[in-house]
């Protein structure tokens, strides 16, 4: 005998396949994020497990570097050790003064001295940080012949930036005619450029 | 009291189904996924941090170990400095002077008054010697007196050259006579 799709209640059933079908699909991404997590978490545990030994490994020798470094530094800090340091560093800074290359600096003046600017007096200065700073004292006619050296100083390669420290307008004396600038100009200089 | 269809029993146990499935996926995710991803990113972390101060540290130990090893050696090298680029006592002043004169006289320069000074108080056994040296000449002699300072075999420090009036008062290759005076500094060991 033959069914019929008939329903035949008085309070007609809801309409149940919209959320069957939405429940489905929910399900069908829950289960995609399962997979996605199951796989991730197996990975990370595989990668986790294969660095552990180096990581291990890393503290290990950073541990033993750290106790050798610990040694050295208790080694050096000894009085007797730190009388020594302290020698070769005094012994250091009269090699560092000595090696200075004062024919460089004149040859390097030779070329940038503007005719007008006569220099006065040059210093080196050996810094604490193994930078050399000179003490320039120049005289000149006017300011336009100090920034002319100025300008040339700066653009040589083994001179800084230039710092002018006083400026002092003089009157007139031996080869010098009055209202002559006295200036002094303080600028790092780099040896080692020189060279290269 | 409301009642429940067959179909709709079974829609409330499929929520249900789906729900606890959310529910499991929450729990792994904080419970297993989270903390094996932290795990991994943080034996990472520790191991880039670990490297880089091990390279730091392997620096500093070979940084110590280089001192260590310049102070084993430092009395041997400080002899060996000291005795070829320093004066003795005995001899102090009378090698000084004559060996700057030689090479005042080798330049081709003039020398004026010179005034030395000796530091009273050695520092690691070395007195300190300066002097004002005021030389003059032309231009190249005057260049060629500092270059020979320069590359002598006893350490003549140059510390500050003061271009004196007199002179052309001018510091070019075509100055024809110039006046310098050098601050000077060597060293007399005990």
């Amino acid at each position: 005998m033959g069914k019929f799709d008939l329903n035949l209640s008085t309070q007609p059933f809801p309409a149940y396949q919209v959320k069957t079908l939405l429940l489905t699909l929910g399900l069908i991404v829950l289960g995609a994020l399962s997979a996605w997590q199951a796989y991730g978490f197996i990975q990370y545990s595989k990668l986790a497990g294969q660095i552990r030994g180096e990581a291990q490994g890393a503290q290990v020798e950073a541990e033993a570097l750290a106790r050798r470094l610990a040694d050295m530094e208790l080694k050096l800090s000894r009085p007797e050790a730190m009388q020594k340091l302290n020698e070769i560093a005094f012994l250091n800074d009269i090699i560092a003064r000595k090696s200075f290359s004062w024919t460089r600096i004149f040859a390097n003046l030779e070329k940038l001295m503007p005719d007008d600017v006569h220099l006065v007096s040059l210093r080196p200065n050996f810094l604490d940080t193994g930078e050399v700073r000179l003490d320039i004292d120049v005289r000149g006619r006017s300011m336009a012949d100090i920034k002319q050296l100025i300008e040339a100083l700066q653009s040589h390669s083994a001179f800084g930036l230039v710092q002018v420290d006083t400026e002092t307008k003089k009157d007139a004396g031996p080869n010098m005619a009055s209202g002559d600038l006295a200036v002094t100009l303080r600028v790092p200089y780099h040896q080692e450029r020189e060279s290269q | 009291m409301k009642r429940t269809f067959r179909r709709q029993r079974h829609l409330y146990i499929f929520a249900g189904l789906v729900g606890a499935v959310a529910i499991i996926n929450i729990l792994f995710f904080l419970i297993l996924y989270r903390p094996a991803r932290s795990e991994y990113v943080r034996l990472q972390e520790s191991i880039s941090r670990l490297r880089a101060e091990r390279l730091m540290r392997q620096r500093q130990v070979e940084q110590k170990e280089r001192i260590a090893a310049q102070l084993e050696t430092s009395g041997k090298d400080r002899f060996a400095l000291v005795t070829k680029h320093f004066i003795p006592k005995n001899v102090g002043y009378a090698q000084i002077v004559p060996e700057l004169d030689g090479l005042v006289a080798r330049t081709g320069v003039r020398k004026t008054t010179v005034n030395f000074s000796t530091d009273e108080t050695p520092r690691y056994g070395l007195s300190l010697v300066k002097s004002n040296y005021p030389v003059q000449g032309n231009y190249p002699n005057v260049v060629n007196f500092i270059k020979q300072l320069e590359s002598s075999e006893t350490f003549y420090i140059i510390t500050q050259v003061d271009v004196r009036t007199g002179g052309d008062n001018s510091f070019q290759p075509n100055a024809g006579n110039i006046v310098l005076a050098l601050n000077l500094e060597t060293y007399i060991y005990q």
